[in-house]
């Protein structure tokens, strides 16, 4: 190993744990002990990564409080260094860590949060895909329905819930005068994450469109999903829950199935 | 035609009448404009690739954060029956 | 290496660094500002608001391109995709020229997200000057490397930052940015002269000045880019101009961040500086 990488990999280590063994590398400054030198550093470093989460979990923030917040964003931030040159990369695992976060045990509504917020954040800057236009969808064949696939528009995230989780973004977003209580008893429901040109959005959806939507992320003909669906739906009008996917914009197009 | 090639057949058809109408009624048109839209910058969102330091010192202030810590405060007082035994 | 063509009616004067808060304010009353500048890290994405608002600025606006996450300085091998990326935004945004910092950032795998200091020996100078070359060749012109702010120095340095500086541009034959900030933040927090530095500096590479605010955090200055630029490095900077010359000038104002306006304000004090030592020559 090269002595720059040697004094890299230790400087690396004292950024994000274990500051002894750097010290021998720094200059004492007149002020600052090589000790504090690299307190501002790990300063640096690890309150950079805690503001990302920050910025990119804004409503699980607005619920727990800053206090809280920074202090288990810290902590995921110990041992979870970044993995990339992209802080838009960082943060991917903080829902599931939230998931097994002992403090968090009361609140279990917040991992199911913050998933919402991370798909938020990937629609957000997303490449996104056009809905299908009505000259396109007129010229569709009928009768080969079954041997098309229906494609659904980029980008598209969907979220089960036991909780409400579009009003909990909303309280978690807003100041405290602006939303009412959120009563978690109320239940959850079914959440679609999704861009309506460049704006990010979030619906709740029913029960069997969600289901749909399901279906419709697997790569299987249309003819195929509609049985899957029907099979689970025997008493529901599909007719119904296809023509709300057009109306919603969300289907990008239809495309012959090679088989 | 079987059952089941019927079934997908009238799924498409009423995806299809739908768009149709749609253009008649120029819902597809009327997307509001995208310039509209305020305060993009805040929520999840950041700003990452800057050449600051300004974050330093939030490290030493996380780190004696034991004891008070753990009791989340902010807006959960509004969450009603948040708290699941 | 060719040396990027820069048509000097774009470049001149002082632009202002682009930030998401301002893109409608710039959009929407088109202010006087020769140039802006874009940090590519915040356009590394394959779609939505920021790199739309980007094509909307850019069609009004020359950019040049600023980079935090090359590592120059590092040791694990430039990063490939980034590099491509890069060279994909700069085909779609045309941008004046690229540039990166005299640091490292990443090691082993994990990434700092921060610009951390190099020792400064000649072995240093050797890696860093390959590394500069191969993103040169890779890019197929010249970059900027600017000069960070540093709260450390290493036992192992056996020159002068500044020093360092001139050998390392000499040997990559790349461009220099010179942040003027940094350069003061440094000097107060090591105890060095700016002044010394800034002579030291090989003028004839000199291609952008950079300005922006510190804080105060009494034993040391923190270089936050989060306030307006202090008194001292407003002298510093007009002694920068009397040395380099009429050198295109950034403001970068990072964390908390004003009104566009504040700005503007920042931004016609340092034109006036500018515009002065223009008069003179
Ligand atoms: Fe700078």
């Amino acid at each position: 190993m090269s002595e720059l990488s040697k004094l890299y990999a230790t400087m690396m280590e004292a950024i994000y744990g274990e500051t002894s063994l750097a010290a021998s590398y720094i200059v004492p400054g007149k002020v600052l002990s090589a000790a504090a030198q690299l307190g501002i550093y790990q300063g640096s470093v690890k309150g950079g990564l805690v503001q990302a989460l920050g910025d990119l979990f804004p409503a699980s923030k607005g619920l727990l409080g800053e206090q809280f917040f920074d202090a288990m964003a810290s902590r995921y931030v110990a041992i979870n260094p970044s993995q990339s040159a992209s802080l838009d990369h960082y943060g991917e695992t903080f829902p599931l860590f939230m998931q097994r976060f002992e403090p968090l045990a009361e609140l279990p509504y917040m991992p199911d949060l913050a998933s919402l917020e991370w798909t938020w954040h990937l629609a957000f800057h997303a490449a996104s895909t056009n809905a299908i236009s009505p000259d396109v969808l007129t010229g569709v064949p009928l009768d080969q329905a079954d041997q098309l696939q229906c494609i659904l528009v980029e980008p598209i995230y969907l979220h089960r819930s036991d909780y409400p989780l579009l009003e909990l973004r909303a309280l978690g977003l807003m100041t405290e005068s602006e939303v009412d209580a959120v009563d978690i008893a109320s239940g959850g429901g079914c959440y679609v994450v999704f861009r309506d040109g460049l704006n990010t959005q979030m619906s709740q959806v029913s029960p069997p469109l969600y289901a749909l939507l399901e279906e419709l992320k697997k790569p299987l003909s249309f003819g195929t999903i509609c049985a899957q669906w029907l099979s689970k739906h025997p008493d529901l009008e599909l007719n119904v829950y296809t023509a709300e996917l057009i109306k919603r914009s969300w289907i990008a197009d239809f495309r012959a199935i090679n088989n | 035609m079987s059952n089941a090639k019927m079934i997908t057949k009238s799924a498409l058809a009423s995806m299809i009448a739908v768009g149709v109408m749609a253009a008649s009624t120029d819902a597809f048109a009327g997307k509001p404009g995208f310039e509209k839209c305020q305060g993009i910058a805040k929520a999840g969102m950041n700003d990452c690739g800057t050449s600051k330091h300004s974050c330093a010192g939030q490290a030493a202030k996380d780190g004696d954060a034991e004891e008070w810590v753990y009791v989340p405060e902010g807006t959960c007082s509004k969450i009603v029956n948040g708290k699941v035994k | 290496m060719s040396a990027f063509k820069i048509n000097p009616k774009d470049y001149h004067g002082v632009g202002i660094g682009l930030r998401s808060a301002h893109y409608q304010t710039i959009l929407a009353d088109r202010p006087d500002v020769p140039w802006f500048e874009a940090l590519t890290d915040n356009y590394m994405n394959d779609g939505g608001y920021p790199l739309h608002y980007l094509e909307k600025i850019r069609a009004h606006y020359p950019i040049t391109f600023h980079g935090v996450g090359l590592s120059l300085g590092g040791v694990d091998p430039i990063d490939l995709t980034y590099l491509k990326r890069l060279k994909a935004l700069r085909s779609q945004f045309q941008p004046i020229h690229f540039s990166d910092h005299l640091c490292w950032t990443s090691h082993d795998g994990r990434h700092s997200n921060d610009l951390l200091p190099m020792p400064y020996t000649q072995d240093a100078v050797r890696h860093v000057s390959e590394r500069i070359d191969q993103v040169q060749n890779s890019l197929g012109e010249q970059i900027l490397v600017e000069n960070v702010s540093s709260y450390l120095s290493y036992t192992m340095s056996d020159r002068t930052e500044a020093e360092f500086f001139a050998e390392v541009a000499q040997q990559a034959d790349c461009l220099i940015l010179c942040d003027i900030n940094n350069i003061y933040v440094s000097a107060k927090n090591h105890g060095f002269d700016a002044l010394d530095y800034l002579k030291a500096m090989p003028k004839a590479r000199i291609r952008e000045l950079h300005l922006a605010g510190y804080e105060d955090q009494g034993d040391y200055l923190l270089d936050t880019h989060g306030e307006a630029v202090h008194e001292p490095v407003w002298g510093l900077y007009e002694r920068a101009l009397e040395e380099y010359g009429e050198i295109p000038t950034l403001l970068e104002w990072d964390t908390n961040i004003p009104d566009f306006s504040v700005l503007m304000q920042e931004q016609s004090r340092a034109l006036n500086y500018w515009t002065k030592k223009q008069a003179r020559v």
